[in-house]
């Protein structure tokens, strides 16, 4: 069992490493200028120069990419230019809002399709199984982003009962 | 598995995911009180020598305050500094520190933390070249502070106002801090509150802050400034329907970023308006100078002759007036009437003249231009109409804000137009405008150009600085580098409940208060 276990822990270890490269290669193989990014479209050649120096773009990219395997293997996954804070740190304070999110999600969404899907099964063929799968179809079928925009013009704006933005830890 | 059970299975999941997949004046000043301001994004860090975005700016010009400020209409006018005197042609600055002038923590600031911040702007700020060619500093007395360059800059005062990377003062036990590790505490208005990333910052009233008493009120970031409000909370909410969603349920008094199409669900509501700011940004058409068919000035002034103005901003339908400058008419150096020489010219015939000349024989000619920015792609369309009016064989590329961006500054990616907006030249003035000048439209050399920008910074007469700066703009506008479109504004919403808002590039929160 022992045996196995490391072994699968030892076959994971180039699949980190392939992935690492692809992740970095693709980050280099992406449009556009991490430095220009962050800079601003008006910035002067000088201030675009200085940005990258202190990102360290202006190094070989094998002295990069080494760079970085240096430290993902002290567990340092470097830190976010958007929250000026480490990387670990970031998803570690998020980590339980997106679990409180996906645990609340589940236990509003597993019992409820649980039972309309049953319902659906049971009297197939009627209109309330069309209905069930109309409703699914249309929530599989529409953007996220589009239902989002809905869901706060209804929900907020219309009918005032929740806030258009904002999280509240549950407690 | 029976065909009723796998049937059961799948009617489950695809409920399941179905549902999953929606659930992802003349009026009293009160005191007190909290305004609620939302913003698109929060900022990533508010050390000032490296703040560069909007909403960066914006917080950090209500905690900090530089020598020298821009005024109302973005002209220099000395805020920490009482006076600046200029001496040996331009190349010894003394400013005399207010008296009296504290830092949030209650500490006095002297010419000691004036001479710390110099030079850790000189070591960690983005915009560091703007110190590069200081040969040293004194400090004789407290509130005495001397910048020696080694060269004539009769604009160094000018380039000191500026807003973007601002050159303000921090207490001196700052100096050795690491970019973005300094602590926030600053001699503005407001001191840093409560700050939770992705989500809120708060302001807070300084109440050990100093204001200016020489001055009748406040006067762009300089003048006398009172805060009337206990604190400004900024909520970071990306989405701009949710920005809007939450003004109108009224859990914001003030939102940043509004399109006229969103502003038009303000209509009719009696509590919620729009600030319409003017100016803001300027738009352009960039010509590359060194690429191709563009390399030839005759194209380039072609291109510059079949441009309707009025054709294109009726297009993209942004927030957007007509001015042929570079700069805007409060501006010293605006030479608007000039300018109107090369403005909206709208004349395909002289254009087809020009490229007769120029040799021109049906070659393609690349306008590049992005899909992110609606009202960019919409004027490279429109133009590439009125170029084909005039027979030029116009063909649009429309690729990535990020590459197009990119390849503006580098003049890669193999076009010969586009277009984008500059916000920060035109507002500080010429002295702000060489690099852009330069950089977009990718030029070479221009004696005739550089000789002038040469005179700019080295004439300590103003008007000779003056008569510099409208050869610099005829020659920019003359050769067709840039072909401007119009001047753009920008667009918030607010509840009339916030009393006392101007509109100004950036939202100020002194001087306002809730009714």
């Amino acid at each position: 069992m022992l045996r196995g276990v490391a072994l699968r822990l030892l076959q994971a270890i180039p699949v980190v490493v392939i992935f690492a490269v692809l992740v970095f290669t693709l980050l280099h193989l992406l449009p556009g200028d991490p430095a220009v990014a962050i800079a601003g479209s008006e910035a002067t050649p000088e201030a675009i120069e200085r940005i990258r120096q202190q990102l360290g773009l202006d190094r070989p990219v094998l002295e990069q990419l080494g760079a970085w395997f240096g430290r993902l293997a002290q567990g340092d996954f470097g830190k976010s230019l958007i929250l000026n804070q480490s990387v670990l740190s970031a998803v570690v304070e998020r980590l339980p809002v997106t679990l409180s999110l996906s645990f609340l999600s589940l236990t509003v969404t597993i019992p409820f399709g649980i039972t309309l899907g049953v319902l659906a099964a049971y009297w197939r063929n009627t209109w309330l199984d069309s209905l069930v799968m109309m409703s699914a179809l249309v929530g599989v079928s529409m953007p996220s982003f589009w239902l989002g925009i809905l869901s706060v013009i209804f929900f907020s704006v219309t009918l005032g009962w929740l806030p258009p933005s904002g999280y509240t830890p549950i407690s | 598995m029976s065909l009723r059970a796998l049937k059961l299975t799948l009617s489950i999941s695809i409920v399941i995911a179905g549902v999953m997949a929606g659930a992802t004046g003349s009026q009293a000043q009160n005191k007190g009180g909290q305004i609620t301001y939302s913003t698109v994004a929060g900022p990533a860090s508010l050390d000032p020598y490296m703040a560069g975005s909007l909403v960066e700016l914006e917080i950090a010009h209500g905690i900090f305050e530089t020598l020298v400020a821009m005024d109302e209409n973005y002209n220099a006018r000395p805020m920490l500094a009482s006076n600046v005197e200029t001496s040996n042609e331009a190349k010894t600055f003394t400013f005399i520190l207010r008296k009296g002038v504290k830092f949030s923590t209650g500490q006095e600031m002297t010419s000691a933390d004036v001479l710390a911040s110099f030079q850790r702007f000189a070591k960690v700020s983005t915009n560091a070249s703007l110190l590069a060619d200081v040969e040293k500093y004194e400090t004789p007395d407290p509130y005495t502070f001397v910048v020696h360059l080694k060269s004539t800059n009769a604009v160094f005062v000018d380039l000191l106002k500026s807003s973007t990377y601002p050159l303000v003062v921090l207490p001196a036990d700052q100096k050795d801090k690491p970019a973005r590790e300094v602590e926030i505490i600053g001699t503005g208005p407001f001191k840093l509150g409560e700050w939770q990333k992705d989500s809120h910052l708060v302001l807070l009233r300084n109440e050990n802050y100093v204001p200016d008493e020489t001055a009748s009120g406040p006067d762009g970031f300089a003048g006398k400034k009172t805060v009337y409000v206990d604190s400004i909370r900024y909520m970071f909410i990306p989405e701009a329907n949710a920005r809007l969603a939450a003004l109108q349920t009224k859990k914001v008094d003030a939102i940043a970023d509004l399109t006229l199409d969103l502003a038009k669900r303000l209509d009719g509501n009696a509590e919620l308006t729009t600030l319409k700011t003017f100016p803001y940004c300027q738009q352009y058409f960039v010509i590359h100078a060194t690429n191709g068919l563009t390399a030839n000035p005759l194209i380039r002034q072609a291109i510059r002759e079949v441009v309707n103005v009025d054709d294109i901003t009726g297009a993209t339908g942004i927030l957007s007036q007509r001015n042929p400058s570079l700069l805007y008419p409060a501006s010293p150096y605006y030479a608007g009437e000039m300018a109107t020489t090369f403005y909206d010219q709208k004349s395909p015939a002289k254009a087809k003249e020009l490229l007769k000349q120029a040799g021109y024989n049906g070659e393609k000619l690349i306008l590049q231009t992005n899909s992110n920015y609606p009202y960019m792609r919409d004027s490279i369309l429109v133009l590439s109409e009125q170029l084909k009016e005039a027979g030029v064989n116009a063909d649009v590329q429309v690729i990535d804000w990020m590459s197009n961006s990119n390849n503006l500054q580098r003049g890669t990616g193999n076009w010969n137009v586009s277009t984008t907006s500059f916000c920060s030249p035109p507002l500080l003035g010429p002295q702000q405008w060489k690099s852009t000048i330069y950089t977009f439209p990718h030029i070479d050399k221009d004696p005739p150009m550089d000789a002038a920008f040469d005179r700019l910074y080295k004439s300590v007469d103003q008007q000779a600085r003056k008569i510099a700066w409208f050869d610099i703009e005829k020659r920019v506008l003359d050769q067709g580098y840039l072909i401007k479109v119009a001047d753009t504004g920008s667009l918030r919403g607010y509840n009339t409940r916030v009393q006392g808002l101007k509109p100004y590039f950036y939202l100020r929160f002194w001087n306002t208060w809730l009714k």
